[in-house]
C-alpha cells in the first residue's frame, strides 16, 4: 500500500505567495485531479509534489518519510509536464532506446509503441511527427517503466479523441494494479478522480 | 550499467551527427579566427611562428565558449533535463556522458586540424607534436569548466555573452600552461613538467565540475 | 558564541536590529583608523629609500587588494552557508558584497596602475598582482551580471552561489598560475613589483589603513543589506 501525504503546503514566487495551507492524501489506487485557472500554480504544484522544487512550508511525505530526504522517490514517479522530453533528432524508436538505457529498463518497446498505435511510424525522426502523435510517444513512456506515481500535468493536450480513450484506459490499468495518479487540468476531464483539489484564489 | 551510458552517449553524438550545422561552425570559426591572425600582424613567419601556440590556444577557447552555453539549453527546452533528474543514474556521471558528448562531436575535430594549422603558422614538427597533447589534455579542461556555465545559464533566455563573461577568468590557468608547453617545445625544453600539471587540472576538474553542473542543473530547471 | 551569532544576525529581523545598533560604533572606528592611518601613512612615516615619497600610494594600494580579496573570500563563505543552510540573509550578504568588492578591486588596479608610472614609466605593467587582481575584478563582474539577468529571486541566490564556490576554488590555481606565468616570462629588466622593505613605522598606518578599509566594507555591507531587507519585505 503506497502512500503520498501533502500536509500544509505553501509556495511562494519573487515574494509573492502563489499557494498555500494545500492539504491531501492519496493511497494506491487513488486518482487526485487539481484543478486552477491559467496561473494558479497547478504546474509549480505537480513539480513541487515531483521532487523537482521544495515547497515554501509543508511537508510531502511519501510511505511516511519526506520526499525530500529520499534518494529513491524520484525513481518510483513518472513525471509528465508540458514539454514532452522528446529529441526531435531522433527517430521515435531511438526515442525509446535512450529511455530505457536512462532508467535502466531494457525492455522490448514494439508493445508500448503498439499499444499507443505509434508502431507505423517507429522508425521516423520525431520532428516530423504531429503535436498529437509527440504527446502519445511522451504516453508511452509510462508503458516502458512502470512506476507507483503517475504525475502528469495536461496529459491530454493535443490528443485526439482516441488518444484520450487510449490515455483513460492506460490510467484505470494504472489503477487498478495499485498505482497512484496526480493529474493537473484546467478543464474537468470526466476521469473517475477520487479527489479534487482547486488551485486559485480560494487557495491564497 | 555501463551499456547504458555506452547507449546515451551514443544517442547524444547521433543527435548532433544530425545537425551537422552545430559542430561544423565551430570547427569553421576555429579556422577562421587562426586566420585572421596573419591578415592583422603580416606574414613574418618568425613573429608567427612565436605567437602560434597563443593564437590557437585563444581561437579554440573561443570556439568552446561559444557553443557550450548551449549544452543543456535545448534539454531543457525539450523537458529531456527533466528525464535527466528522475533517473536512477547519478545526474554526475549523466553530465560526464554529456561532456564527453560534446567533447568528442566539438573539440576532436578541432583537435584533428590543428596540425593544419600549426603549418599554416609555420611550425616545426615537434611542436605540432606538443600540440596536439596540450589540445588534448586541455580541451577536456575547457569543456568541463565551460559545462557547469552552461548548467548556470540554463534557464536564462539569450544568454548571449554572459557565459564567456563568467567561465573565461577559470581558463586561465590552462590557457597559460598549455601555452607555455608550446613554448617550451619551441625552445626544445623538457615539457613532463608542464604535461603532469595540466593532467593535474583534468582530474581535478573531473572531480569538481560534473557534481557543480548537476547542482547548477537542479536548481536551474525550473525555469 | 556561535549561538551569540546565530541569534542576532541569522533571521532578517535581529540581524537589522542588531546592525543598526552596531553601525554607528563601526563607524567612529573606521573614522579614527582611517584618520591614524591616512595621517601617518601620508605624513609622519619617513620616505623610502628606494621610491622616495612614490611609495605611500601603498597605503591605498596595499589595503584595496586585501580587501578584495577578503571580500571575495567572505562572498564565497556566504555562497556555501546559501547552498548549504538555505539562509536567506547570507544570500543578500553575498549579492550585496559583490558591488563593494569590485569597486575595491578596480581601485586596486588604477592605485597599482598610478604607482607604476613614477616606478616604471608605464601606467600598466602585466606582473603577476596586478594580473591576479585583474581577473578577480572579471570574476566579480560576471558574478554581478550573472546576478542581473536573472528574474526569480531564489534562483538567482543560489546561481550565484555556485559560481561564487567555483570561482574561489579557482582564485588560488590563477593566482599561482600567474605567478609562474609572470616568472616564464619575465625580460632581462627587472619589473618586478618592489614593495619596499617595512619597517615599524611604515607597518602601523598600513596595518590601520587595512583596518580601515575592512571597517569600511562592513559598515557599507550593513547598510546594504538593511536596504534590501527593507526592499524585500523582511522585516
Amino acid at each position: 500500500m503506497n502512500k503520498l501525504i501533502i500536509q500544509d503546503v505553501s509556495f511562494e514566487r519573487n515574494n509573492q505567495l502563489l499557494f498555500s495551507g494545500i492539504n491531501c492524501s492519496l493511497q494506491s489506487g487513488e486518482l487526485l485531479q487539481i484543478i486552477g485557472t491559467n496561473g494558479s500554480g497547478k504546474s509549480t504544484l505537480l513539480r513541487i509534489l515531483a521532487g523537482y522544487l521544495e515547497p515554501l512550508s509543508g511537508i510531502i511525505s511519501w510511505q511516511d518519510e519526506s520526499i525530500f530526504a529520499q534518494d529513491e522517490y524520484q525513481q518510483q514517479l513518472h513525471y509528465l509536464g508540458h514539454q514532452n522530453g522528446i529529441k526531435p533528432y531522433l527517430t521515435v524508436a531511438e526515442n525509446c532506446h535512450l529511455y530505457c538505457a536512462l532508467t535502466r529498463h531494457n525492455i522490448e518497446i514494439d508493445f508500448a509503441l503498439k499499444k499507443m498505435g505509434l508502431s507505423s511510424i517507429k522508425h521516423q525522426q520525431a520532428l516530423r511527427l504531429s503535436a498529437g502523435q509527440l504527446r502519445r510517444l511522451a504516453l508511452a513512456r509510462l508503458l516502458i517503466k512502470s512506476a507507483h506515481l503517475w504525475i502528469l500535468d495536461e496529459p491530454t493536450t493535443a490528443l485526439d479523441l482516441e488518444g484520450q480513450h487510449l490515455f483513460a484506459e492506460l490510467l484505470q490499468q494504472h489503477l487498478k494494479q495499485g498505482g497512484l495518479a496526480i493529474l493537473s487540468s484546467h478543464q474537468d476531464l470526466h476521469l473517475p478522480f477520487t479527489q479534487q483539489l482547486r488551485l486559485g484564489r480560494q487557495h491564497v | 550499467m555501463f551499456k547504458s551510458f555506452l547507449t546515451i552517449i551514443q544517442h547524444e553524438i547521433r543527435v548532433t551527427m544530425r545537425q551537422a550545422f552545430s559542430w561544423i561552425t565551430p570547427l569553421l570559426f576555429f579556422v577562421i579566427v587562426v586566420s585572421l591572425f596573419p591578415l592583422a600582424i603580416g606574414p613574418d613567419e618568425t613573429l608567427l611562428r612565436k605567437i602560434a601556440p597563443g593564437i590557437i590556444w585563444v581561437a579554440a577557447l573561443l570556439a568552446i565558449l561559444i557553443s557550450i552555453g548551449n549544452l543543456f539549453r535545448t534539454d531543457a527546452e525539450e523537458g529531456y533535463l527533466d528525464l535527466l533528474l528522475l533517473s536512477p543514474h547519478s545526474l554526475t556521471l549523466l553530465v560526464c556522458s554529456k561532456i564527453f558528448s560534446y567533447w568528442f562531436t566539438h573539440c576532436l575535430p578541432l583537435i584533428l586540424v590543428s596540425p593544419l594549422l600549426g603549418l599554416l603558422l609555420n611550425l616545426t614538427s615537434h611542436e605540432e607534436l606538443t600540440l596536439i597533447i596540450t589540445l588534448l589534455l586541455g580541451t577536456p579542461v575547457l569543456c568541463l569548466l565551460g559545462a557547469v556555465g552552461a548548467g548556470l545559464v540554463v534557464g536564462i533566455r539569450g544568454h548571449g555573452l554572459l557565459l564567456p563573461v563568467l567561465i573565461m577568468p577559470l581558463y586561465v590557468p590552462i590557457l597559460i600552461f598549455g601555452t607555455g608547453a608550446m613554448m617550451a617545445a619551441s625552445l626544445h625544453q623538457p615539457l613532463n613538467g608542464y604535461f603532469a600539471i595540466m593532467g593535474a587540472f583534468l582530474l581535478v576538474s573531473l572531480a569538481f565540475a560534473p557534481l557543480l553542473t548537476g547542482v547548477a542543473l537542479r536548481i536551474g530547471v525550473n525555469q | 558564541m556561535f549561538h551569540w551569532i546565530q541569534k542576532r544576525f541569522l533571521a532578517p529581523k535581529a540581524f537589522y536590529r542588531s546592525s543598526g545598533y552596531f553601525l554607528p560604533w563601526i563607524s567612529l572606528l573606521f573614522i579614527l583608523c582611517f584618520s591614524y592611518g591616512l595621517i601617518s601613512g601620508l605624513f609622519i612615516a619617513p620616505a623610502d629609500y628606494q621610491q622616495g615619497d612614490g611609495f605611500r600610494i601603498m597605503y591605498v594600494h596595499v589595503p584595496s587588494a586585501f580587501t578584495s580579496m577578503a571580500i571575495y573570500l567572505v562572498m564565497a563563505s556566504c555562497a556555501v552557508v546559501t547552498l548549504v543552510w538555505r539562509v536567506k540573509i547570507a544570500a543578500i550578504c553575498m549579492s550585496c558584497s559583490a558591488p563593494i568588492g569590485a569597486w575595491f578591486t578596480f581601485l586596486a588596479l588604477i592605485t597599482g596602475s598610478i604607482w607604476g608610472k613614477p616606478m616604471w614609466g608605464t601606467w600598466w605593467i602585466w606582473d603577476a598582482r596586478l594580473t591576479s587582481v585583474l581577473i578577480l575584478l572579471f570574476l566579480y563582474l560576471g558574478f554581478i551580471a550573472l546576478q542581473s539577468v536573472m528574474a526569480d529571486q531564489q534562483t538567482r541566490d543560489r546561481t550565484g552561489a555556485v559560481i561564487a564556490i567555483v570561482g574561489v576554488i579557482n582564485l588560488p590555481i590563477i593566482h599561482y598560475s600567474v605567478i609562474w606565468w609572470n616568472t616564464l616570462h619575465q625580460g632581462p629588466s627587472i619589473s618586478q613589483f618592489a614593495k619596499p622593505a617595512i619597517a615599524t613605522p611604515m607597518l602601523n598606518p598600513l596595518l590601520a589603513m587595512i583596518a580601515a578599509f575592512i571597517l569600511f566594507y562592513v559598515v557599507i555591507l550593513f547598510l546594504r543589506v538593511r536596504n534590501q531587507i527593507l526592499l524585500r519585505k523582511m522585516l
